[in-house]
């Protein structure tokens, strides 16, 4: 009777928990998982009592079996439907499906447990623009084409239904937006305590003269005062150099929408990251952005330190970039995207609209995604640059019509604000008339997917983001394209020499990334990778010092255990032959005799004997000199020395 | 961000070198052209840069004395990127190539770990 009011109370305190949820909260709160048992012989009754969802004419061993899980695993468990005579549904409130199956899956007697995904929505989002807009209201008919399931004509749509019954947005997962600011006011964006999704950021343009806002220098508000352009800027300010005069763009306000614009509220648009948060990062004043800024908000919104600016409470896991220049990746870029890569980030940005021109930077850079833009038809869009440095592509608009003189057919749809200069109230959207097309819109769509990779996996770090994004991508098409011949990408000259325009072409691998963004099949691999990794204590070895390797980190598909665990060395590099340890354990040591670099390679098998391998080359320094000789093994007379003295030491404090 | 300016009339010799009257000598140079903007001030042609400190610093008045003294022209801070890559412009006196010569002592100076110029990005 305690176990079974405990369970009851558990269950109950579930329930009084979900209920102060909102509703996508709760999605995330209600699991349901399929188990099968072992085929062995049912456990005797148990006199406990267990929720049920169906009604039961008393019950059946599958249900019996349940309630033995229930007590052994301390769960309030409700049995669903049965599937066959050893599996079942078996839901429970207060977790999501991977975590129920998860712990279900260690049970005892539990063949396997899996997110029951089938029985879970598989809906549209109910915001009206999702399928389509009348032309009569702007446009496109095709609606938020980007987002749905791929077709023969939206080769390139990014197939998010299947990602959001995996995940609709952790909001524990946070996207720096760094672009022109945002408008807070926008019905389908809002700050965070208005029900929306963001964040409130920070202001980090420096210069004054290029700056709308009233505040001097960097400041706390990052809301989007407007960028117009006046025929005075362009002759005064140095950020103006080459622009034209024009109206506000509310670029940033564009570029957040497509990854955090409430969805599925009855209004407007979806986004791709549904619930994930928004932290938007002014950097972009009139016409341009300085590098300086750039490099200060991406620094900020990734939870490093800048000068005069405090502490980003709220770290950024990904980096949105719709900004760029000619010209190959700076040291000042290359420091900064470093140092957020190994603070955990991942930054993605878009490839540039210099008509198959080389990629811009920072796209160009190491440790960041670079996205070119595809049209509808899985084509390169004609103004989309790329090169070899571009990881993936992703829709970027086009319009098959001139939208001077016929509405855009297929642009990204996404949020924006309707003041030709400061904002006007409220807030509104592009459309077939107002379109947005460019990569700018393409990299947020890649971003809103990593940002739901790592809401479905949280411990995926940024290469592995990128490397299951990239092998879940689809092939770009070869044929399909709507006019005649179409040629093959090519890879353009590199920035500043003489580069022909490369219009619309069928992308290859070395010229558009790994293929086509397909965020369902990019949120599942997320979501049940397997990636074993290697850790390596210490991390700078030195020769003739032991080493020690560990699997402790690797990541595992939810539910799944490791049954075996082996290393080798495939390239010992003429400094270690063997394993002085766990050759076939989680963790393994060995010695190398001298300085160089040798492969370690891991492979682990789960209990699906599923197998998964990685390698790691590690680099050996020389001993340094002891001076004294001798000091045979892993143990140098200085490390002996430093072991005596701390153990001195730590006498001298125990005595006192 | 205030505009914190440095005479540009060091000679190119004391760039980086830590004698015991720089500071001194710095301190009195920054007052004096702080009260009297450069004789030539007018024609200076203004090249943003971004330099990376060998050593790290957050205050922008060290900033601007350090690079000035690298460069031995007059300085005006811009913003901080990192605490070691900070943006600034140089006011190099008229003559055929602006700024040539203060970049070149700035790569030469060890207290100047790179140096690069400064760039803007446009929305795509």
């Amino acid at each position: 009777m305690m176990k079974s009011s405990a369970l009851l109370a558990l269950a109950a305190a579930c329930l009084a928990g979900t209920a102060a949820l909102p509703a996508r909260a709760q999605f995330e709160q209600q699991a349901r998982v399929i188990v099968k048992y072992r085929d062995d012989n049912a456990p005797a009754p148990l006199a406990i009592q267990t929720q049920s969802s169906e009604a039961e004419a008393g019950p059946g061993p599958h249900v019996m079996r349940m309630r033995h899980l229930a007590l052994r695993a301390g769960l309030p468990l409700r049995s669903g439907r049965r599937l066959t005579a050893q599996s079942h549904v078996v839901m429970a409130d207060g977790m999501n499906s991977a975590q129920l199956a998860e712990q279900l899956s260690r049970q005892p007697g539990v063949e396997y447990a899996v997110a029951d995904r089938l029985l879970r929505l598989h809906a549209a989002p109910n915001d009206p623009f999702y399928t389509s807009v009348p032309l009569g209201s702007g446009g496109p008919v095709s609606g938020q084409w980007y987002l749905r399931a791929p077709t023969s004509t939206l080769v390139s749509a990014i197939n998010m239904e299947p990602a959001w019954d995996i995940s609709i947005g952790s909001p524990s997962v946070v996207v720096a937006v760094l672009d022109s600011g945002i408008r807070f006011d926008h019905p389908d964006l809002k700050r965070i305590a208005d029900g929306g999704n963001l964040l409130e950021g920070w202001d980090f343009v420096s210069d004054d003269a290029s700056d709308s806002d009233s505040a001097a220098g960097r400041d706390g508000d990052a809301s989007d005062p407007g960028d117009w352009v006046t025929s005075t800027d362009l002759a005064t300010l140095s950020s103006c150099a080459g622009s034209q005069v024009g109206d506000s763009s509310w670029h940033g306000t564009k570029t957040a929408g497509l990854i955090g614009a409430l969805t599925h509220n009855n209004t407007g648009i979806a986004s791709v990251g549904r619930t994930v948060r928004i932290l938007p990062v002014r950097v972009l004043g009139k016409c341009a952005a300085f590098e300086s800024d750039l490099i200060a908000g991406a620094r900020w919104a990734a939870g490093l330190a800048v000068p005069g600016v405090p502490a980003n409470a709220t770290p950024a896991k990904v980096l949105s970039i719709s900004l760029g220049d000619t010209g190959s990746c700076p040291p000042s870029f290359r420091d900064a995207f470093k140092e957020i890569a190994d603070a955990g980030a991942v930054v993605v940005s878009s490839a540039g609209n210099s008509t198959g021109h080389a990629v811009g930077t920072p796209a160009n850079c190491a440790n960041v995604i670079a996205v070119s833009g595809l049209r509808h038809v899985g084509t390169k869009v004609g103004f989309s640059d790329l090169g070899p440095e571009i990881a993936i592509s992703a829709p970027g608009g086009n319009c098959v019509n001139d939208p001077r003189l016929a509405p855009c057919l297929y642009p990204i749809m996404t949020t924006t604000n309707a003041g030709t200069t400061t904002p006007v109230a409220g807030g509104t959207y592009t459309d077939s008339y107002n379109p947005s097309i460019g990569t700018s819109f393409s990299a947020p769509l890649v971003a809103g997917s990593a940002a739901l990779m790592l809401s479905a996996n949280p411990r995926l770090k940024p290469t592995e983001v990128l490397l299951l994004m990239k092998q879940s991508a689809r092939p770009f098409p070869t044929t399909g394209a709507e006019s005649g011949a179409i040629p093959r990408c090519e890879k353009p000259n590199a920035a500043g020499q003489s580069q022909y325009d490369q219009l619309e072409c069928y992308c290859t691998t070395t010229t558009c990334g790994a293929g086509m963004l397909d965020v369902g099949a990019a949120v599942q691999l997320a979501a049940n990778s397997f990636l074993p990794r290697i850790s390596v204590q210490p991390a700078s070895p030195v020769a003739t010092q032991a080493i020690a390797l560990s699997a402790a980190d690797s990541v595992l598909p939810a539910g799944r255990t490791i049954l075996r665990y082996q290393w080798s060395l495939p390239d010992n590099g003429g400094i270690t032959s063997s394993f002085a340890s766990g050759a076939d354990t989680a963790s393994a040591s060995l010695v190398p005799s001298g300085a160089g670099r040798f492969t370690v390679q891991l492979t682990l098998t789960n209990d699906l004997n599923q197998t998964a391998t990685s390698t790691q080359t590690i680099e050996v320094a020389a001993a340094p000199s002891s001076g004294g000789g001798g000091g045979g093994g892993a143990v140098q007379p200085w490390a002996l020395l430093g072991l005596l003295a701390a153990v001195r030491l730590l006498r001298g404090r125990n005595a006192a | 961000m205030a505009q914190r300016p440095l005479p540009s009339s060091r000679p190119p010799a004391f760039a980086g070198r830590a004698a015991p009257w720089a500071g001194i000598a710095a301190m009195l140079l920054s007052a004096c052209a702080a009260a009297t903007p450069p004789r030539d001030a007018s024609e200076a042609t203004t090249l943003r840069v971004m330099v990376k400190l060998a050593q790290p610093a957050d205050d922008p008045d060290e900033v601007v004395r350090r690079v000035g003294r690298a460069s031995g022209v007059l300085v005006h801070y811009q913003s901080a990127a990192s605490p070691v890559w900070h943006a600034v412009s140089l006011s190099c006196p008229p003559e055929p190539d602006p700024c040539a010569q203060a970049l070149q002592r700035l790569r030469r100076d060890s207290a100047i770990a790179a140096v690069e110029p400064g760039r803007t990005l446009a929305p795509h």
